[in-house]
């Protein structure tokens, strides 16, 4: 469901399932957290082939955020027309910085 | 799927369909995109049919996780009936009542607060209510019963909340 590299020294984990939905989102929460327990400060999560998210794949991602720890970041990149609904609606894009890919995502200043 | 057929006078009957499936979040995703795909089908935009989708998933999977509390052998029942300018959905099951017998109000939980106290939760109702023009529930014997009315096309969600935000515990 997920698959990671390393690129600058920043994790990127590239989700390969098209929604994130009430079906997924405890798998989802799961295997972010096998992947992320330990590891680069900054990580950014590729959501370009996620086509939906409804609001228990928006907690799951929430909650990756804060599986982390503090002092680690997540972003996100590549967010689809509707997901990126759901995140506006929801405020959500003032909490998570949203790039439209990857490249612009890696080329932005650390924080 | 047909398409909508006009009588003499150039009125297009409704076109319904109904379905009944299992209480799982499995079958929840079927049917959300069954239907989804046939609304395309019958020509309903791209932005609503968004919207509809994300409010179909909300609603199945609250009766799913709360009304059934995740007995799977339960029943979802729900009919979906589709004119020109309207679309009306009508959702029942057997599972426990809303509390109060009431629609949970859905303010949107508030999100400028420290990321640890960042709810992951709430946000359905918040959704279903901004995405839909009305949602009315009723208790009929031991039957949950949802209407949901979306006016068609939907307008586009603003993204500016004009609803209050519930406030964190802790900031």
């Amino acid at each position: 469901m997920i698959s990671c590299t390393l690129t600058d020294g920043v994790q990127i984990a590239t989700v390969q399932a098209s929604r994130i939905d009430a079906e997924v989102a405890i798998e989802f929460k799961d295997k972010m957290r096998d992947e992320t327990s330990d590891g680069p400060e900054r990580i950014i999560l590729d959501l370009s082939q996620v086509e939906f998210v409804d609001s228990s794949g928006l907690g799951a991602i929430v909650a990756a955020m804060k599986q982390l720890g503090v002092g680690r970041k997540l972003d996100l990149c590549g967010l689809t027309q509707s997901v990126d609904n759901v995140f506006r609606l929801t405020r959500m894009d003032t909490v998570f910085r949203l790039y439209p890919s990857i490249d612009t995502a890696l080329a932005a200043p650390a924080a | 799927m047909h398409a909508l057929r006009c009588d003499d006078r150039g009125n297009a009957p409704p076109d319904t369909r109904r379905v009944s499936f299992k209480a799982t979040t499995a079958d929840a995703r079927e049917q959300v995109c069954d239907i989804r795909d046939m609304l395309g089908f019958l020509g309903v935009d791209a932005q609503s049919l968004s919207s509809i989708e994300l409010v179909l998933a909300e609603v199945i999977n609250n009766v799913v996780e709360h009304a059934y509390a995740g007995d799977t052998a339960g029943t979802i029942d729900l009919n979906c009936e589709l004119d020109q300018t309207h679309l009306h959905i009508h959702l029942r099951d057997q599972g426990k009542p809303f509390p109060s017998l009431e629609l949970p109000d859905g303010q949107r939980p508030d999100v400028d607060c420290a990321l640890y106290d960042l709810p992951e939760g709430g946000f359905g109702w918040f959704l279903i209510r901004k995405l839909t023009t009305s949602v009315t529930y009723q208790r009929v014997g031991d039957t949950n019963a949802l209407h949901l009315l979306f006016d068609l096309p939907l307008q586009a969600a603003p993204p500016q909340s004009d609803v209050p935000a519930q406030t964190c515990l802790d900031r």
